[in-house]
């Protein structure tokens, strides 16, 4: 039986954190990557698929013009406070109320959005995570075969990892 | 593209370049924006052919000054990625002598488009009288005219010295870099910054004095405080489009090659982030005098907004400079596809001309049909033409990207 190793490096420099993606991009190889910071280099070695968060902030926002609309609609309607004149329910006003909803909608929605597409939250320990990812290293996790590990850490180490640990 | 190719593709178009601006295309555009204006003239439409006139005056001025702008706020931003695009910005300023010229007419017209002049309005005479205000507007004219050129011809400078350091600087340019240092390019530079922040506050202040003395005035009871800077925003809102109009041109140059779909990104970002300026400029001041309803203030919007043709005009316009564009612009992949984002330019401009047209026509010469015809037409042709002439000019002589700033290394290759 063979068993699966994690590799886990770090890295200071986001032009190096850039190469070792390609690089085991073009390999085909599945790895996990941490960033403190987002930086669209990265996102691009990465080539991610482009992230469903704008469609819940989409959705929340339409929603919330709605909304907004038909609450002032609706309270004027129900009150019929007149004053100089002017028609109770008009959509000039409105659009204030409308643009607020939109976006405090909207911001939640992608709170929301968020949340669901990161699968928070989550109990699971994290393989080969260190707390330095989240402060000023970037990280990226590979798993090996034990066979493999000797060659992969060194050429983590050759393109400019600070640290490689196994798990 | 690295430093040494860009050098090389400047100097190869300075060099090579058609000095010769006068292309038939062009002298048909002029002459019949000319013959326009004569036959409207001669048939008696004077006062038409010259609310026409003033329509495009106030559009192209702001489109041309909106375009330095844009250049004098990346300066001021240190904007990376803006800097391959900086010298198309600044390229507009080639047209605003001409303006000054083309006020003439406005003056020589004057007493039929402003109504106070004949009929002074008591309480205001002081400051609406004609003297005043054709001092006011070319003062504005020419000062900002006067910066944007200092400004413009320093930058160009800073350029032809880095491009030709160490090697023969052609003939023509030699006027141009008499008594220049190659060694205090950091110090002029700095003075860029310093002429920057005069010209953005220039500009603020002529532009709302333009506005409210050419388009405000017309209505000589009519006030809204706001108005000035709804003006000089959507003035910036044209220049952003006009440059991207412009830079969906200059890829086909060998030097253009330095505008990639990053930097029509960030235009359409930043046109996208102005129609929403625009459109909330508009709505401050529609949403403040429609709850105030004092007739004196409200009669100017009833008329645009609720009284044929102006109507269906202002649907117009609202729909081509704000939700057209704001639903367009949300898209990623559009803004940086340049045929793309040349044709929604394009839209948002012909949005402004319509809503400068709102802004005048009905306190000059009024209509009761659609008010877009012959005159119209061959008039804004006519001004188009003067347009491209000088920008052509400008393109065929000058170098076209800023190679001697600090900061376009961010955009070479082989350079950070």
């Amino acid at each position: 039986m063979h068993t699966k190793k994690i590799i886990s490096a770090s890295y200071i420099y986001v032009d190096d954190f850039v190469k070792v993606i390609k690089h085991f991009k073009s390999l085909n190889r599945k790895f996990v990557t941490y960033s403190p910071i987002p930086n669209h280099e990265i996102e691009e070695a990465l080539g991610a698929k482009k992230s469903k968060i704008g469609l819940f902030t989409l959705a929340g926002g339409i929603i919330g013009l709605i909304s907004g609309f038909s609450l002032a609609g609706f309270t004027a309607a129900e009150w019929n406070l007149i004053l100089g004149g002017k028609p109770p329910v008009t959509l000039i006003p409105f659009v204030v109320i409308g643009f607020e909803f939109t976006i405090l909608f909207g911001a939640l929605a992608t709170l929301l959005g968020l949340i669901i597409n990161a699968k928070l939250p989550s109990y699971k320990k994290l393989k080969g995570y260190k707390p330095e990812f989240s402060v000023d290293h970037f990280g990226i996790i590979i798993e090996a075969e034990e066979s493999e590990l000797a060659t992969l850490k060194d050429s983590l180490l050759g393109m400019g990892a600070k640290e490689v640990t196994y798990e | 593209m690295n430093r040494e190719q860009l050098r090389q593709a400047l100097v190869g178009s300075i060099e090579t370049n058609d000095i010769s601006i006068f292309k038939p295309y062009l002298i048909a555009l002029i002459a019949v924006g000319v013959f326009g204006f004569a036959v409207g003239i001669l048939t008696g439409d004077s006062q038409l052919v010259l609310q026409a006139y003033l329509i495009n005056f106030v559009f192209w001025i702001g489109i041309a000054q909106g375009a330095v702008i844009l250049s004098v706020v990346l300066r001021l931003t240190n904007a990376k990625w803006g800097r391959p695009i900086m010298r198309l910005a600044e390229s507009a300023s080639a047209f605003l002598p001409v303006t000054i010229l083309l006020f003439i007419v406005v003056m020589l017209g004057g007493e039929k488009l402003f109504i106070w002049i004949n009929e002074p309005v008591a309480h205001k005479a002081i400051y609406l009288n004609a003297p005043f205000m054709y001092s006011r507007v070319l003062v504005s004219l020419l000062l900002m005219t006067g910066l944007s050129l200092i400004y413009v011809r320093n930058s160009i400078r800073n350029d032809l010295a880095a491009i030709y350091q160490g090697k023969l600087i052609p003939e023509r340019f030699r006027k141009l870099l008499a008594n220049y240092d190659v060694n205090r390019i950091d110090s002029s530079n700095e003075k860029q910054t310093t002429l920057s922040v005069i010209i953005t506050i220039c500009y603020a202040v002529c532009y709302s004095l333009l506005a409210v003395d050419l388009i405000m005035s017309l209505d000589p009871h009519w006030i809204s405080t706001l108005f000035g800077a709804y003006y000089f925003i959507g003035c910036f809102y044209t220049g952003i489009a006009f440059t991207i109009i412009m830079a969906s041109f200059f890829i086909e140059r060998p030097e253009g090659k330095i505008v990639g779909s990053k930097q029509f990104h960030d235009l359409g970002k930043l046109l996208f982030g102005f129609a929403i300026v625009n459109g909330d400029f508009f709505y401050s001041q529609f949403l403040v005098i429609w709850y105030g309803n004092l007739p004196e203030e409200t009669h100017y919007i009833i008329e645009r907004t609720q009284h044929q043709p102006w109507e269906t005009i202002a649907y117009i316009v609202l729909f081509l400079s704000f939700v057209a564009p704001f639903i367009i612009l949300l898209n990623k992949k559009i803004k940086m596809k340049p045929i793309a984002m040349r044709w929604i330019s394009i839209a948002i401009l012909l949005g402004l001309w319509l809503e400068r047209t709102l802004l005048i026509a009905p306190s000059v010469a009024g209509s009761t049909s659609f008010p877009i015809g012959w005159i119209q037409i061959t008039i804004t042709l006519g001004f188009l033409g003067i347009v491209i002439t000088s920008i052509k000019y400008f393109w065929s002589k000058f170098p076209m990207v800023v190679y001697g700033d600090p900061l376009l290394k961010y955009s070479l290759e082989g350079e950070k």
